[in-house]
């Protein structure tokens, strides 16, 4: 369905930030995508949906494929209309429009005809956002934030959905109720999901298939469960070490094995 | 300027000297010697060009510190030369000393920006340039109505120690001199303390009080400093045209100064001098061209010699900021680059 | 007591026409953070225009009207197309002076095309006054003034807050990338916004210089619309459409009652005095909400 097959970016054609990196999604699948501050993962995702544009950023070499259709040239608004929904790092809402007009603005681009039942959909998805339809967007909480913002783009009728960080500063209880949704859109309405989270464990739970980045590269992929055994990832991702709390040895071994997958 | 590879400073001061090279040194004498020969040498036309483009470069150098380097927007500069203007002309006519004439002129006209400038505490950006566009129609109704009104004052022919600048080729040296003299106080403020704290307030007023500038302060000796070479100017510009009416100080003139220092590149002043003789000369042209075209289209002849320079103005200044937005000194900056590393350039 | 009230009226009249023309450019304002200077000066070029339609080629009042505001549309676009996607990102200085040179070039063409001489604008309303209670005089053209700029305001006020396009203008002028990221057509939500602001530009032109006479300093009263814009704050459209009205009420009011003492000339200057102290007071103007601006 995606692919980026060696796929380079640079901002203002001097920064390289993503060094040739290839990566697939699957019709129906969730994939993750885990990697350290700044490895580069909202970029992969801005590249893909187009926002690069906006920031003088460039797929310099490879390409993005969506569908059997180049994509890393299109615009935003028409990666969107193509079926790709960006929900941007740290709740994009537009903060002056009630929570429905914020809903609304996702089937701008569709026709008049299915708008409605598409907005009772993400209601009996999201039943929280039914009590505040009528409040101004920005002054509900964040989880409510984050909820109108994935709403917003359901609206837009998605193939694949690029999540990036829905967990970003929400309460661990309301982060597992947002998952638990994202599951049931995944598996009732077949959309493809590429999920960046810091979260590890929660995105490995969540997603078949995933990619570890780091400075640009990928240097790690494969089913989530196989990820979550994989020895470096327990350790640095997912904070489990088999030597418990005799961690002042490993600093040494940190660096090595670092080296090992740059 | 110009520095040739190979010259390190040492100390501080070398770094702020006012002079840098013997090149420099060069430039600087020889520059001089050619601006008091020229009237020797120019036709009267020409001179007068140069007279107003002294006069002019006077008024932007205002522009150049407040705008350019304190980044404070100012639709108003005219105003304040206007002020200078009308306070320094009857202060004339009663026989004050020039000297003393422009510089309460300057004073007067720091005063009137100061009050105006108060809003630029609190405001910046589309809303200060609004606000100081307000104070050019607030201080032009003022002066109408209170201060000799659009008829104005007429302005004698100053002297000093009995030289009487009673010819424009008398004036030209006056407007010269006034001009150098600003420039050199514009270099010694640049180069001082308060220089560097305009800029500061101009890349990020909030952050330059958190570095421990006194923004308030500092805005508020922008627009007092900006607005005494506007006094100086305004006056300096009554004495060349004998008369002081504020049909000659138009919020056109003012706009078109803040395009000078768009052209010249904001802050410095040798861009201020490029700018305003750049803009100047484009006016100039439409001033020829527009008795041709007169005779060419005489049903519009009319308004042709008071519609095409504005044109010509007006179109190279969108143009030129659609284009160049950096202005010529950042231009010219890529070309000399390009000329010493010459073959290695692309 | 008659006079306050005939004052009054007349000011609320003339004031909406400054919300017609203010609502033009904060609607540019909001969606690309570009304040549009020029605006006046294009209130008065498509007053000319009409005014080349009706009395110079003969066209029927009603066409012509429709003309000028197409006219208005195509200029709006072509400003866009042309000028705006240099600018979006720019200093502010040099926005500010684009358009103002812009401004300044099109006087020069209209100073050329149309003289100097203030022209006489065709008749739009009939002459005549009704008297109501024998309180207040009202002269048609006052009346239809004020049904039209409501009525266009209501037209607006439903556009803007019912349709798609207003949606997504709304949408745009909260978060550009995001909307974009929603699947709407920034660009063409720019597009249509310098058309509507020309379109009320040029309705605002035919309506204000059928009271005022057609000259180029007519164009002020774009200066006066940003006035108004800035005291109601920037950003809020129900601001400017309740300080518009309010503006003209103490224009003519104080033309009325200050102008003695001063000798003349208040209408044009109470606008920015009135600006300048709630700029001191309230930044942000009086329905404005505040910027907060981070390091
Ligand atoms: N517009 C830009 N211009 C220049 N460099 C940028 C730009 N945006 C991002 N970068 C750089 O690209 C690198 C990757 O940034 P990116 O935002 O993709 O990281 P990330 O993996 O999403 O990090 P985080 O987990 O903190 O969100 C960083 O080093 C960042 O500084
Ligand atoms: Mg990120």
């Amino acid at each position: 369905m995606l692919q980026l097959v060696n796929v380079e970016v640079r901002y203002h054609e001097v920064i390289l930030v993503i060094r040739g990196i290839s990566l697939e999604v699957q019709p129906g699948q969730i994939v993750s995508l885990l990697g350290a501050n700044g490895a580069g993962k909202t970029t992969i995702l801005k590249a893909i949906s187009g926002i690069l544009h906006h920031e003088d950023g460039k797929v310099s070499e490879g390409f993005v494929n969506f569908q059997g259709r180049r994509i890393d040239k299109l615009e935003p608004y028409a990666t969107a209309e193509a079926g790709i929904l960006h929900v941007m790092e740290g709740r994009r809402i537009f903060e002056h429009l009630s929570v429905e007009e914020n809903l609304l603005t996702g089937a701008i681009m569709h026709g008049n005809g299915k708008t409605h039942s598409d907005l009772e959909k993400v209601y009996t998805y999201f039943p929280k956002l039914a009590s505040v339809r009528k409040r101004t967007a920005g002054y509900l909480s964040g989880g409510e934030q984050q909820m109108v913002v994935i709403g917003r783009a359901l609206m837009g009728r998605p193939k694949l959905f690029l999540l990036d960080e829905p967990s970003l500063g929400i309460a661990p209880l309301l982060i597992k109720e947002i998952f638990d949704i994202l599951n049931a859109i995944n598996r009732d309405e077949g959309i493809s999901m590429l999920v960046v989270e810091q979260n590890a464990r929660i995105a490995l739970d969540f997603s078949n298939y995933g990619y570890v980045l780091e400075n640009g590269r990928i240097v790690l992929d494969g089913p989530s469960d196989k990820i979550k055994q994989n020895e470096d990832i327990k350790e640095f991702y997912l904070g489990l070490s088999e030597l418990g709390s005799r961690r002042s040895y490993k600093d040494f071994k940190h660096y090595s094995r670092r080296k090992r997958w740059l | 300027m110009w520095r040739p590879s190979g010259l390190f400073h040492v100390n501080y001061s070398q770094e702020i000297a006012f002079v840098q090279t013997p090149f420099q040194w060069v430039m600087l004498v020889l520059g001089l010697f050619v601006t008091f020969a020229l009237p020797l040498f120019i036709p009267l036309d020409a001179l007068n060009f140069f007279i107003k483009a002294f006069i002019t470069i006077t008024a932007v150098l205002g522009l150049t510190l407040l705008t350019g380097n304190c980044g404070q927007i100012s639709l108003g500069h005219t105003a304040f030369m206007a002020v200078g203007a009308f306070v320094g002309a009857p202060l004339l006519n009663q026989g004050v000393p020039l000297i003393l004439c422009l510089i309460m002129a300057g004073l007067a006209g720091g005063i009137v920006g100061l009050i105006f400038g108060l809003p630029a505490l609190r405001i910046k950006g589309f809303y200060l340039a609004f606000a100081t566009l307000a104070a050019f129609y607030v201080i032009r109704f003022i002066l109408i109505h209170y201060f000799g009104g659009v008829v104005g004052h007429n302005v004698p022919p100053p002297s000093i120690l009995g030289f009487s600048f009673n010819s424009d080729f008398r004036i030209y040296y006056l407007i010269a001199s006034t001009c150098f003299a600003m420039t050199y106080f514009t270099k010694n403020i640049t180069r001082c303390k308060w220089g560097r704290a305009f800029i500061a307030i101009r890349d990020h007023d909030i952050a330059a009080n958190t570095l421990g500038v006194n923004v308030y302060f500092y805005k508020l000796m922008a627009f007092f400093i900006g607005c005494f070479y506007a006094g100086v100017a305004g006056l300096v510009l009554s004495i060349y045209m004998g008369w002081a009416s504020v049909d000659h100080y138009s919020l056109t003139n003012c706009i078109w100064y803040l395009g000078m220092i768009i052209v010249g590149g904001m802050h410095s002043i040798s861009g201020a001098y490029l700018g305003v003789f750049f803009i100047l000369g484009i006016e100039e042209m439409g001033i020829v061209i527009a008795p041709k075209l007169a005779e060419l289209f005489p049903q519009l002849a009319g308004s042709m010699i008071g519609a095409v320079p504005i044109i010509f103005v007006g179109l190279v200044l969108v143009l030129f900021i659609m284009i160049e937005p950096r202005g010529l000194v950042h231009r010219w900056e890529i070309i000399k680059t390009s000329i010493r590393i010459f073959p290695f350039s692309n | 007591m008659e006079n306050i009230l005939n004052y009054i009226i007349a000011g609320l009249a003339n004031g909406c026409i400054y919300s017609l023309v203010a609502i033009g450019f904060v609607l540019i304002y909001k969606s690309s953070g570009i304040l549009n200077f020029a605006q006046g000066t294009i209130v008065i070029l498509n007053a000319f225009v009409f005014y080349s339609f009706t009395i110079q080629l003969g066209i029927p009042m009603v066409i012509a009207i429709l003309l000028t505001l197409a006219f208005g549309a195509l200029l709006g676009f072509v400003i866009e197309r042309f000028i705006l996607d240099r600018l979006i990102g720019q200093p502010i200085l040099a926005v500010i002076i684009l358009t103002l040179a812009f401004s300044e070039f099109l006087k020069g063409i209209m100073n050329l095309g149309w003289g100097t001489d203030i022209l006489s604008a065709p008749q739009l309303f009939p002459r005549g006054n009704i008297t109501i209670l024998n309180i207040v005089t009202l002269d048609y053209s006052r009346i239809a003034f004020l049904v039209i700029t409501f009525f266009l305001i209501i037209i607006f006020a439903i556009f803007y807050n019912k349709t798609k396009i207003g949606l997504a203008m709304k949408a745009t002028s909260d978060d550009t990338i995001a909307a974009g990221s929603v699947g709407i057509r920034v660009r063409r939500v720019f597009v249509v916004t310098w058309i509507i602001s020309c379109i009320t530009a040029a309705a605002g032109g035919i309506l204000v210089t059928n009271v005022m006479g057609i000259h180029i300093q007519v164009a002020e009263i774009g200066f006066k619309a940003m006035a108004v814009a800035l005291v109601g704050g920037l950003q809020s459209l129900p601001g400017i459409i309740i300080i518009g009205p309010a503006m003209g009420i103490i224009e003519f009011l104080s033309a009325a009652y200050l102008d003695p003492l001063v000798d003349g000339g208040m209408r044009d200057l109470v606008p920015f005095i009135i600006l300048l102290i709630v700029l001191i007071f309230r930044p942000s103007g009086i329905f404005g909400w505040k910027h907060i601006e981070r390091i």
